[in-house]
């Protein structure tokens, strides 16, 4: 599995990766133009993310447009749904009010930090990520 | 001698003498058997006028309660009217979710406990920070949303009338949530599409649980729409109809500040409040297309201001006070820590967590 990790705070991002490293390589970049920009040059090389974690508030560009930009790239290169990354939107700012519009723009899942890991893995399954 | 600064209006309590201290103000006339005044009434009491009311064998006398005082007073007063409030909102939920009908009435005291802090802002900002329990959230949100509902008016110079609407919309806003399954709604912290859909519904729930009501002449459309409105977002992002800005009704815009606001700033089963500089930061960043431009500058010039000598929890764990909060620069205010001041717009490595 690999897994693109988006996320402006060091210490969240770290621990993400950590996490995340047990069952997938992780890309890690700072804002959402670098995940844009990764994404991009993955699916360039036909090795596209199984999964994206966004965080919602990053500077230069925020996850949601990111997320938006993500998926329209995405529907030039492929064709088949389940090739399709997930995406996570994930965000120290509870659940209101974004996440109409994430889910709206093609996120799988919302998450609010801190992250429980449990019970991320168990929605990482739930919408199809395979960790094993 | 005579202390003139004080009107009318000031309350005054009964005291026995002995806990008269020196410069309390006496709130009333002393007389002699002979009905003549000997000592008047704001003046100022000393050790000479002590040994005269004791001359005059008075055992209690009514003196102008210090501001310390009408705090605390006035503190007691809003948490018994809001514990008394919460219950009554315990019990409008629960007789609906047994589908017996509810008296509106009910809904309006409600409303007329939290319009009479309508002119004490400080007061109301200061204890909805001290009820961020997340035990009773389902209560507490709908009232704190009610009375963040009753500030917003009066700053936006609301009528009376128009401002009780506001309060009873933001009471009466997630009414639906009773008809939502309890393991979608206290969802640890991650949300799948589906679960969200689900959720979304307690909007149409809302709108048509107001039919459980009786009595309810002075349930206005208003209160029905902002129920079912009030997750509308004025770029046309939010729902349930991605209505634009122009057909969102005026209360619901304004019970949508109110809830996110109070959401965002309310610890939650699995999650803990974020800072309300956060949050105007969010207000003014990625939120400034989804809420009403105007009510959102009306709330943050007048809410940010009250956050003045709050205490935040920094993230290193230290305690800080909020000293000033810069107009231009809302979520950066000059904050103190022990004796050290430090302006935030200047330092980027503080990270305020919350107001404890």
């Amino acid at each position: 599995m690999k897994t693109l990790i988006a996320e402006d705070d060091e210490a969240s991002r770290i621990v993400l990766s950590r996490y995340l490293s047990r069952y997938s390589s992780c890309d890690e970049v700072v804002d959402g133009l670098e995940a844009v920009e990764a994404f991009k040059a993955a699916c360039r090389k036909n090795e596209p993310y199984n999964l994206i974690c966004l965080d919602l508030m990053m500077p230069r560009m925020d996850g949601i447009t990111a997320l938006k930009k993500i998926r329209d790239i995405e529907s030039e290169y492929y064709n088949n749904p389940e090739q399709r990354s997930k995406i996570v939107i994930i965000t120290a700012l509870s659940e209101t009010p974004f996440m109409q519009s994430s889910f709206d723009k093609g996120c799988d899942a919302y998450a609010t930090k801190p992250v429980d890991f449990e019970r991320f893995m168990d929605v990482l399954k739930e919408i199809g990520c395979d960790l094993n | 001698m005579c202390y003139a600064g004080r009107g009318d209006d000031v309350s005054s309590k009964t005291v026995p003498i002995q806990q008269c201290n020196y410069g309390d103000v006496l709130a009333q006339d002393i007389k002699d058997n002979n009905g003549s005044a000997v000592v008047t009434k704001n003046t100022i009491i000393n050790k000479f006028i002590i040994e005269k009311l004791i001359d005059l064998e008075l055992t209690e006398v009514c003196i102008y309660m210090q501001a310390e005082d009408d705090n605390i007073i006035e503190n007691e007063k809003i948490k018994r009217e809001y514990i008394l409030a919460k219950k009554s909102m315990k019990s409008i939920l629960n007789k609906m979710g047994n589908n017996k009908p509810v008296d509106y009435s009910e809904v309006v005291q409600m409303s007329k406990i939290i319009y009479s802090y309508r002119e004490r802002p400080n007061q109301v900002v200061q204890y909805l920070n001290s009820v961020k329990n997340h035990d009773e959230y389902t209560y507490t949100h709908s009232l704190n949303t009610a009375f963040y509902c009753m500030l917003i008016s009066k700053w936006m110079h609301m009528s009376e009338t128009e401002t009780s609407l506001s309060i009873q919309a933001g009471i009466l806003h997630d009414i639906g949530k009773i008809d939502i399954p309890e393991n979608i709604l206290n969802k640890r912290g991650i949300l799948t599409k589906a679960e969200f859909e689900i959720m979304k519904l307690h909007v149409n729930h809302g709108y048509n649980r107001m039919n459980n009501f009786i009595n309810d002449s002075v349930l206005s459309e208003e209160i029905r729409m902002a129920a079912l409105l009030h997750h509308e977002r004025t770029d046309g992002s939010g729902y349930p109809f991605n209505m634009s800005s122009g057909n969102i009704n005026f209360h619901s815009k304004i019970v949508a500040i109110a809830d996110v606001f109070d959401a965002m700033t309310s610890d939650r089963v699995y999650k803990k409040r974020t800072s309300p500089f956060d949050v105007f930061e969010m207000f003014r960043t990625i939120g400034l297309s989804m809420f009403d431009e105007n009510i959102i500058n009306v709330f943050i010039k007048n809410i940010s201001g009250l956050y003045t000598n709050t205490n935040v929890l920094v993230e290193d764990g230290r305690i800080a006070q909020v000293v000033h909060i810069p107009m231009d620069n809302i979520s950066k205010p000059v904050i103190r820590i022990d004796s050290e001041m430090i302006d935030l717009s200047k330092e980027n490595n503080i990270r305020l967590l919350r107001v404890i």
